[in-house]
């Protein structure tokens, strides 16, 4: 609750320079700043793309997040909590993660500490210690969260929806590693790893807050200059493809609530329909409670709580994919409904009203998506992940605004199919009446 | 150069940092009670637009729980001019978003969105607020939505169902006890009468207060409140008992065995002081303690029992102190395989009693402040966030002088007051503890 604690300010500056996107260079280093002095702190956001969980090898299961999960215990002159220690007596939040693709790190720091965030990021990530004490207690946590997985139903759908809809293919494998490959990680392995992986090239950077250009080069190069330029070639990701139809994967879970996650081949992120798509995703499952499938499934029916779709692309694939929780009893009629409701709308086709709705919504709240520094900071990050261009704030709602009834009714008919569905459903299976 | 440039960029961070400046929030009243506090944020060109009652569920009658969280979900529903869903419909037209929440000493309403809406989002808001009409349709399949949403929250997950308990259990008088959202039977029980009955006696203007954070001007603010607002009909003031928790005398241990569970956990709950009970000037020194003890990888109850005795995988502790009833203190821990609760317990009290006569050193109390202080910058970011806390603050009596104290609070805690919140931790009642264990072995 202490971290809850949240304090006001006026706002001196105005943030009218809160979409310039300074491209800031230094030693073959790019970052990305939208410079604002009104709050003195930075913010920032990194990425070192194929350095996620499905660009290892299979024996390799596991290794990136093994690493996320060191990097802070000890480096450099810094020798166990000292490393960590130094992060708190600065007031320094540094954090790393693993998705399908890239790891990521984020960083938020006072302005006046910025000097001292960036030198602990780069003692970091050239100098860890990797010590093995430190290694086997974060193997225990990774096995932990494994068997906790287990324990909470939304996790197990979300685990098996990936486990099983993406089989054979490296997007399929354990962000936790698995114990037969955890055991076997060396400090070696792990500097393996960074060496392959971390490389100027892959390094993606997005930076929000009182800094200047000229201020960030000194600390790009202080926290990235002995990166190696270029990468190792990563294993192979080939092209994946999300499981089609067929029978629900169901898994057994003991509890009074059945969690159900599913999914359909979508479209890649740097499709020019792709506008098109992510309306036709708010009208089916978005935000609030007016999408159709939250006005058939809670508000109709009082089935459910939560229901939620997302269009959902990686590096190597692309789907739509929803989830929502009904009790055992009702679970299954909830997933007629799903099924239902999709079939209506291939057969009735979206209406104008309905599509001069979804923009007025999705150009007007825009604003609200950028409204932090950190928002801002993460949204700057997935322009760039994706490629969208340095111009994609200006450009965006004009992409959203120029979607016709005609291109959005046409990729109804050519993506939802409710009899290409695939779906997880981990629930008590013995309480389920209806199996289907 | 580099020394120069160093020192020129401090100088410059100095002079242009806001972040010294003190919080300004304008406070109004309008003649029926209704609170309306502004804070100024010029050139974001968003605002948050927040109803805060400090009624939540310790008012809800004996046998009625969760009716308070089950109207915060019909206040979506039909009004006299609105129809089911129109509310929704018309803040989305508008780009905004909007949710609210039920604790237990208040409920809130808020909306996002552009500036330029806040007129429209007012009139809404005194719609729903005055003229509420949920049909018993709407009634009845939002009770199916308020099952499974206890479903997801509490009893599928056996952590949760454990803590419901001890809740229950540290709580055994007092209003605390109860669920916010309810217990399923109850649940099931209420009707629209009960929602409506709440609604009239509680949802009124000296039980309100509006807040909006964003790019406003304040007495414009204040003048479309008095518009909207001004003609809400105040009820006499409904001040509810708030019962006094006894002291409790002996141990309890609350075992959940759960098929569910492969990896046990370790609970324990102590009440403790708070901003509406209790000795005030502890709850600065508790606060530092209680990061000291137990939060994250440098604090003491890791670095002894996760990496010195290899006791647990994970442990810390959390204290909650933003409640007009007793706050919690909880210890935490995920145990290794063979570990002894008991043992772990005995270490715990260790390290504790060891701070109570000795202290900390100098170094750790200084990062561990350090690290506290600098939430009140990060915590600046954004109306929403902003408006949430503040609204927490005002329904517990407080206000922005909080916020603007809040680094000099910190500064205050010196060793002799660790060593004294230490010690009322050693003084507390026995905790109530929670072992959540898979299913027993048949």
């Amino acid at each position: 609750m202490r971290f809850l604690i949240y304090f006001l300010t006026i706002f001196f500056s105005v943030s009218a320079q809160a979409y310039d996107i300074q491209t800031v260079k230094a030693g073959g280093i790019t970052a990305w700043l939208v410079q604002d002095k009104s709050l003195p702190m930075v913010v920032v956001r990194m990425s070192f793309r194929e350095g996620g969980y499905a660009w290892v090898k299979p024996e390799e299961q596991g290794l990136p997040t093994l690493v996320s999960r060191t990097l802070k215990d000890g480096a450099g002159n810094l020798k166990d909590d000292a490393f960590r220690e130094q992060l708190e007596d600065n007031a320094i939040e540094l954090g790393f993660g693993v998705g399908e693709d890239e790891f990521s790190i984020s960083l938020q720091t006072l302005a006046e500490k910025k000097d001292i965030a960036f030198s602990l990021l780069g003692k970091a990530l050239h100098e860890p210690h990797f010590e093995a004490a430190a290694m086997e207690r974060a193997k225990t946590e990774l096995l932990t969260a494994m068997e906790q997985v287990r324990e909470d139903a939304a996790s197990l759908s979300a685990y098996r929806f990936a486990e099983v809809g993406f089989a054979g293919h490296p997007y399929s494998y354990s962000p936790y590693g698995i114990p037969a490959t955890l055991k076997n990680f060396k400090g070696a392995d792990l500097r393996g790893f960074i060496a392959r992986r971390f490389c100027k090239e892959n390094l993606v950077i997005s930076v929000a807050g009182d800094v200047s250009a000229d201020e960030l080069k000194p600390l790009l190069l202080e926290a990235f200059g002995a990166l190696p330029d270029r990468c190792e070639l990563a294993p192979e990701v080939a092209k994946a493809h999300l499981r089609e139809g067929g029978e629900v994967v169901r898994e057994n879970f003991d509890g009074p609530q059945t969690v159900v996650t599913f999914g359909l081949p979508g479209m890649a992120r740097n499709d020019e329909r792709f506008y098109g798509w992510y309306i036709l995703n708010h009208l089916l499952g978005g935000s609030g409670l007016n999408s159709w499938l939250a006005d058939a499934i809670r508000e109709k029916r009082g089935l459910a709580y939560y229901i939620y779709t997302s269009p959902d692309s990686n590096m190597r694939s692309a789907q739509l994919r929803g989830t929502f929780a009904s009790r055992n009893e009702t679970a299954g009629e909830a997933i007629k409904l799903l099924k239902q409701t999709i079939a209506d709308i291939r057969k009735r086709g979206i209406s104008e009203k309905e599509l001069a709705e979804a923009k007025k919504y999705l150009i007007g709240s825009f604003p609200l998506q950028l409204d932090t520094l950190r928002s801002r900071a993460s949204f700057i990050q997935m322009i760039q992940l994706e490629r969208l261009g340095k111009d994609y704030l200006e450009k965006r709602n004009g992409y959203m605004e120029r979607v016709t009834l005609e291109e959005i009714n046409g990729l109804v008919q050519e993506y939802l199919h409710p009899e290409k569905l695939f779906i997880v459903s981990v629930g008590h299976e013995s309480r389920n009446p209806e199996k289907k | 150069m580099k020394l120069f440039r160093i020192l020129a960029s401090l100088w410059l961070a100095a002079c242009a940092s806001p972040a010294l400046a003190k919080l300004d929030a304008k406070h109004y009243e309008l003649p029926n009670g209704l609170k309306v506090v502004v804070v100024e944020r010029p050139g974001t060109e968003v605002v948050t637009h927040m109803m805060w009652f400090d009624v939540g569920s310790t008012y809800e009658p004996q046998g009625k729980s969760g009716i308070a969280h089950y109207l915060e979900h019909l206040v979506f529903k039909e009004t006299e001019e609105l129809g089911v869903n129109e509310y929704s419909r018309r803040i989305e037209a508008m780009g905004g978003n909007n949710n609210a929440f039920t604790g237990r000493d208040f409920t809130a309403y808020y909306v996002s969105i552009g500036a330029q809406h806040l007129e429209e989002v007012m009139d809404l808001e005194a719609e729903r607020l005055q003229r509420l009409q949920p049909s018993q349709e709407s009634f009845d399949s939002e009770k199916g939505v308020i099952l499974e949403e206890r479903a997801m929250r509490i009893d599928n997950q056996p952590v949760q169902q454990l803590q419901e308990s001890m809740l229950s259990a540290l709580f055994r008088h007092h209003q605390y006890r109860i669920p916010i959202i309810g217990w399923e039977h109850e649940i099931k029980a209420l009707t629209l009468k009960d929602a409506m009955d709440f609604y009239h006696h509680y949802y009124q203007p000296r039980n309100a207060t509006m807040l909006v954070v964003g790019d406003v001007e304040a007495n414009e603010v204040y003048a479309l409140a008095r518009k909207h607002f001004g003609n809400w009909r105040p009820q006499p003031e409904a001040k509810q008992l708030l019962l006094v928790e006894p002291p409790r005398k002996g141990e309890i241990t609350i075992k959940l065995h759960h098929p569910g569970v492969r990896q046990p956990q370790w609970l324990y709950m102590y009440t403790a002081p708070s901003l509406g009970v209790g000795d005030q000037k502890i709850i600065f020194p508790l606060m530092v303690l209680s990061e000291l003890l137990g939060s994250g990888k440098t604090s003491l109850l890791y670095k002894k029992m996760a990496v010195e005795e290899q006791l647990v995988i994970d442990t810390g502790c959390d204290y909650d102190d933003f409640m007009r009833g007793p706050g919690t203190f909880t210890v935490y821990a995920t145990p290794r395989e063979g570990a002894s609760r008991e043992d772990f317990y005995r270490a715990y009290q260790h390290i504790v009693r060891n701070v109570a006569e000795n202290g900390v050193s100098a170094e750790e109390l200084t990062r561990v402040k350090n690290k506290l202080k600098a939430a009140s910058v990060y915590s600046r970011d954004g109306n929403t966030a902003i408006a949430y806390m503040l609204g927490q603050l005002l329904v517990l009596g407080k206000d922005e002088s909080y916020f603007n104290r809040w680094e000099d609070s910190i500064d205050a805690v010196g060793n002799y007051d660790i060593k004294a919140a230490a010690a009322l931790l050693l003084k507390s009642d026995p905790p109530v503890a929670g072992v959540l264990l898979p299913e027993e072995a048949k």
